[in-house]
C-alpha cells in the first residue's frame, strides 16, 4: 500500500519502460513463473477477470472496457477458508476434543491489467480491512505482497463515471505500475505498445526485473519523454460519458436528511433483490461466516454476502430490522453514498459502471445519486 | 488503539504456533458447568474457560464474546460475569436459534470456540458518585448483571444502587441467588422485583417493568439509568424514564444486531454509520436518537 486514505495526487514515476503489445503474452508468462497472476481474459466471449492458468481457455483482453467480475476476488476471495476443525470423542473416556487448524491466507498475486477505477476500489477495501482497532490478517497478508498493474482506459463507455468521484481514466491511485497505450486514448485505440510507468518501489522492482527485461519490457526511446508526458495527461483528462450526465457526485449532506424519504419506496419497487450489483461491485465488501461440516470435521469459511438478500440481518428468533425490500435497497445506497463517507471519509463507489451494465432492471447508483439531489429533504 | 483491542491484540500475539492465525479464528474453550436459570429451562448459564490459559483476555463490563459451536455456527453473546471475577467467564444464553440451541444441548466438558472481548463497555468512569438505577427484563439482566457486580465490587465509587427487575413469571426470573440473596445484602443496595403474572407462592409485586419503574419513581437527581431487556420493554421504560425527568444523557442501554465478524469488517450490524459490534453495544439514549430508526 503506497498511499494513505488521503492520497490522490499522482506520485512521481520511479521507472519508465515500454512494452510492445505483441510482447504482453511473453511478459505475462515471465511474471507467471514467479507469482500467481490475474488478468482480464476473454472467456466464452465475455471479458472476465481471472487467474491466468497456462493452457486454460481464456485469451488476454487488455482493452475490454470492463470485465464482468471485478478484480476484488484476487484480494478478497468469494469464498475463503479460515480454519479447519475436527471434533471427536475419546473412545475410552468419552471426553470431547476440538482441534482448530488455521488455514494460511491465499498467496499474494500480481493483479495485471486492472482498470484505474478497480485499483482505486482497492484503496477502499484497504480502509475497511487494514484500519481501525482490528486488522484483517488474511486480507493483509495478500494485499501487502500483491502488485497492481493498471491499464489506463482508452475508451470509457456509456456506463463509465469514475470522474464523478474525482478519479480519471488515467488514475494512478493504488497502482504500482500503470500501462498507458502509446498511441493515446481514442475510441478505436489498439495500441501497438504501452508505456509502463512505476509509481511505487514494488512497481519499480517488477518493471526492472530480469524477468520483465528479458520478456521485452525495455527502456523507451530517449526522445519520447515529451510524448509520454502528453500521453499520460491525455488519459488523465479524458472525460467519462456517464459522468458527463451525472456530474460530480457529492450527496453525503443531502442524504443525511433523506432516510425517511418516500423516494426509497419508489426505488425499491423496481429492485428485484437479486444482489447482482453487490457481487459485481469492486467495493462491496460485506461477508458472512459459515461452517461447511461433514461429520466431525469441517471448514469455517467466509463468503461474499449481500445486503440485498432477505436473510442478511434476520436474527435468531425472527427479529429483522430490514424486513422489506425498501429497507434493503435504502441500505445499499445509503451505505455507499452516506454511511461509508461518515465512517471513512470516502464514498464507497469508484464509478466502474458494473451496476449500470448488470442490473436487470436498470436501477443503478449513478442514477440514484443524480435523483436524490432533486429530492425534498 | 483502544484498550480492549490492545488486550485482544496481546492475546492474539501469545498464539503458540508463532504465526498470526487470523482475526476470525477463535480459541478452544471448555464448558465447565451449566446452570439452569429458569423453570422452563430456556435460559442457561455456561461457565467456560480457555484451554490455553495464556490466551485469556480481560473484558470490561458490557463487552461481548463470539461463541462457536463448530459445524453449527457462531453467535455474539454478552459476558454475564464481572471482569472483577476473572476467568472462568459466565455466559447466560437463551435458547433462540441454531447456535444457542446447540449450546443448550451441550453439557459440561463440551468444546466450543471463543473469541473476544468485543465492543465498547459501560462508561463507569463517568458515573463516580452517582446513584445507579438498573432496569432489566428477562434475559436482559445478563449483560447488566456483569455491570452490577462490577459496580458492587467498586462499591465506594458509586452512590445508592436500585435494581429493578422483572420477568414473565416467578419461574422466569434469572440469577435467583443474586436477586434474592446476594445483592439485597450489599450496602445501600435495593432489589425491586416484579412479574407479569404471579403464581401460588409469589407474594411480591405483579405488573410490567415500565409501570413498576414509574411507581417506584427513582429520582433522576445525580442518577444514571441503565436498561436492558426485550425491545418492547425498553421502549416503554424509556418513556417512563422521560416522565420521571431523566435526560437522554442519563439513560444507557445496549443494542443487539446480527453479527458475523464482531470486529467492524463484515458490514452486517450497522445502524446508519455506526457498527454495533465496535461502536456499541452500549449507547446512551442521546446517541440512539441520532441514529436512523432501523434496529
Amino acid at each position: 500500500m503506497s498511499t494513505s486514505l488521503a492520497s490522490g495526487a499522482p506520485t512521481a514515476p520511479k521507472a519508465v519502460r515500454l512494452v510492445r503489445a505483441a510482447d504482453l503474452g511473453r511478459w505475462l508468462d515471465a511474471l507467471s513463473a514467479g507469482s500467481r497472476v490475474w488478468a482480464p481474459q476473454s472467456v466464452g466471449g465475455r471479458p472476465r477477470y481471472r487467474e491466468l492458468t497456462p493452457g486454460r481457455e481464456g485469451r488476454l483482453d487488455l482493452e475490454a472496457v470492463r470485465t464482468v467480475d471485478s478484480p476484488k476476488a484476487a484480494l478478497l476471495p468469494q469464498t475463503e477458508p479460515l480454519l479447519a476443525y475436527r471434533r471427536a470423542k475419546d473412545p475410552g473416556t468419552g471426553r470431547p476434543s476440538l482441534d482448530l487448524t488455521p488455514v494460511p491466507p491465499a498467496e499474494p498475486v500480481v493483479l495485471f491489467g486492472v482498470r484505474p477505477c478497480d485499483a482505486a476500489a482497492v484503496e477502499l477495501l484497504d480502509g475497511v480491512f487494514l484500519t481501525g482497532d482490528f486488522v484483517d490478517e488474511h486480507y493483509k497478508a495478500r494485499r501487502e505482497k500483491s502488485v497492481i498493474v493498471t491499464v489506463a482506459c482508452s475508451a470509457p463507455d456509456r456506463a463509465c463515471f469514475c470522474t464523478s468521484f474525482g478519479l480519471s481514466p488515467g488514475s494512478t491511485r493504488e497502482a504500482d505500475v500503470v500501462l498507458y497505450g502509446r498511441s493515446g486514448p481514442g475510441p478505436k485505440a489498439e495500441p501497438d505498445a504501452y508505456y509502463c510507468v512505476a509509481y511505487s518501489d514494488r512497481g519499480e522492482a517488477l518493471l526492472t526485473s530480469e524477468a520483465s527485461r528479458s520478456a521485452g519490457v525495455v527502456e523507451p526511446p530517449a526522445d519520447e519523454g515529451q510524448k509520454l508526458e502528453d500521453t499520460v495527461a491525455a488519459f488523465r483528462n479524458l472525460p467519462t460519458p456517464l459522468a458527463e450526465r451525472v456530474g460530480r457526485v457529492d450527496v453525503v449532506d443531502k442524504l443525511d436528511g433523506l432516510f425517511e424519504s418516500p423516494y426509497w419506496e419508489k426505488v425499491a419497487a423496481r429492485c428485484l433483490g437479486c444482489g447482482t450489483c453487490t457481487f459485481v461491485c469492486p467495493t462491496c465488501f460485506c461477508f458472512g461466516v459459515a461452517d461447511c461440516a461433514a461429520g466431525g470435521r469441517g471448514v469455517r469459511f467466509r463468503y461474499w454476502d449481500s445486503c440485498k438478500f432477505p436473510h442478511f440481518l434476520r436474527m435468531a428468533g425472527g427479529h429483522d430490522p430490514r424486513p422489506h425490500k425498501k429497507h434493503r435497497t435504502r441500505q445499499r445506497f445509503m451505505h455507499k453514498l452516506n454511511y461509508h463517507y461518515h465512517r471513512y471519509g470516502r464514498y464507497l463507489c469508484v464509478g466502474c459502471g458494473r451496476c449500470v451494465e448488470s442490473c436487470p432492471v436498470g436501477l443503478h447508483l449513478p442514477q440514484v445519486a443524480d435523483e436524490v439531489r432533486g429530492l425534498e429533504g | 488503539m483502544s484498550e480492549h483491542a490492545t488486550a485482544r491484540a496481546a492475546a492474539a500475539g501469545s498464539c503458540s504456533c508463532g504465526e498470526t492465525s487470523g482475526l476470525l479464528v477463535p480459541e478452544v474453550a471448555t464448558i465447565l458447568d451449566v446452570r439452569n436459570e429458569t423453570a422452563a429451562g430456556d435460559v442457561k448459564t455456561f461457565r467456560v474457560a480457555l484451554d490455553d490459559p495464556a490466551a485469556a483476555w480481560v473484558h470490561r463490563a458490557g463487552q461481548c464474546a463470539m461463541v462457536s459451536v463448530f459445524g453449527v455456527g457462531e453467535a455474539m453473546i454478552s459476558i454475564t460475569s464481572s471482569p472483577t471475577r476473572g476467568w472462568p467467564l459466565e455466559l447466560s444464553i437463551k435458547r433462540m436459534g441454531r447456535v444457542t440451541g446447540a449450546l443448550h444441548d451441550a453439557g459440561p466438558g463440551e468444546k466450543i470456540g471463543l473469541r473476544g472481548p468485543y465492543g465498547n463497555h459501560f462508561p463507569t468512569g463517568d458515573w463516580k458518585g452517582k446513584r445507579l438505577v438498573f432496569i432489566a427484563g428477562g434475559i436482559g439482566l445478563a449483560p447488566v448483571r456483569c455491570l452490577i457486580d462490577y459496580c458492587l465490587a467498586h462499591r465506594s465509587d458509586f452512590g445508592p444502587v436500585d435494581i429493578i427487575y422483572g420477568a414473565r413469571s416467578p419461574g422466569d426470573l434469572c440469577f435467583k441467588p443474586d436477586i434474592f440473596e446476594r445483592w439485597p445484602k450489599e450496602k445501600d443496595t435495593r432489589v425491586h422485583l416484579t412479574v407479569d403474572k404471579g403464581d401460588d407462592e409469589w407474594t411480591g409485586p405483579v405488573g410490567f417493568v415500565p409501570a413498576f419503574l414509574e411507581e417506584l419513581g427513582p429520582s433522576p437527581d445525580n442518577a444514571v439509568a441503565i436498561t436492558c431487556g426485550p425491545p418492547i420493554m425498553i421502549k416503554f421504560v424509556l418513556q417512563a424514564l422521560g416522565r420521571l425527568g431523566y435526560t437522554d444523557d442519563q439513560i444507557v442501554t445496549t443494542l443487539e444486531l446480527k453479527m458475523q465478524c464482531g470486529v467492524g469488517k463484515c458490514g452486517r450490524c450497522n445502524i446508519g454509520d455506526k457498527y454495533v459490534c465496535v461502536d456499541g453495544p452500549v449507547f446512551t439514549l442521546s446517541q440512539i436518537k441520532k441514529m436512523p430508526n432501523e434496529f
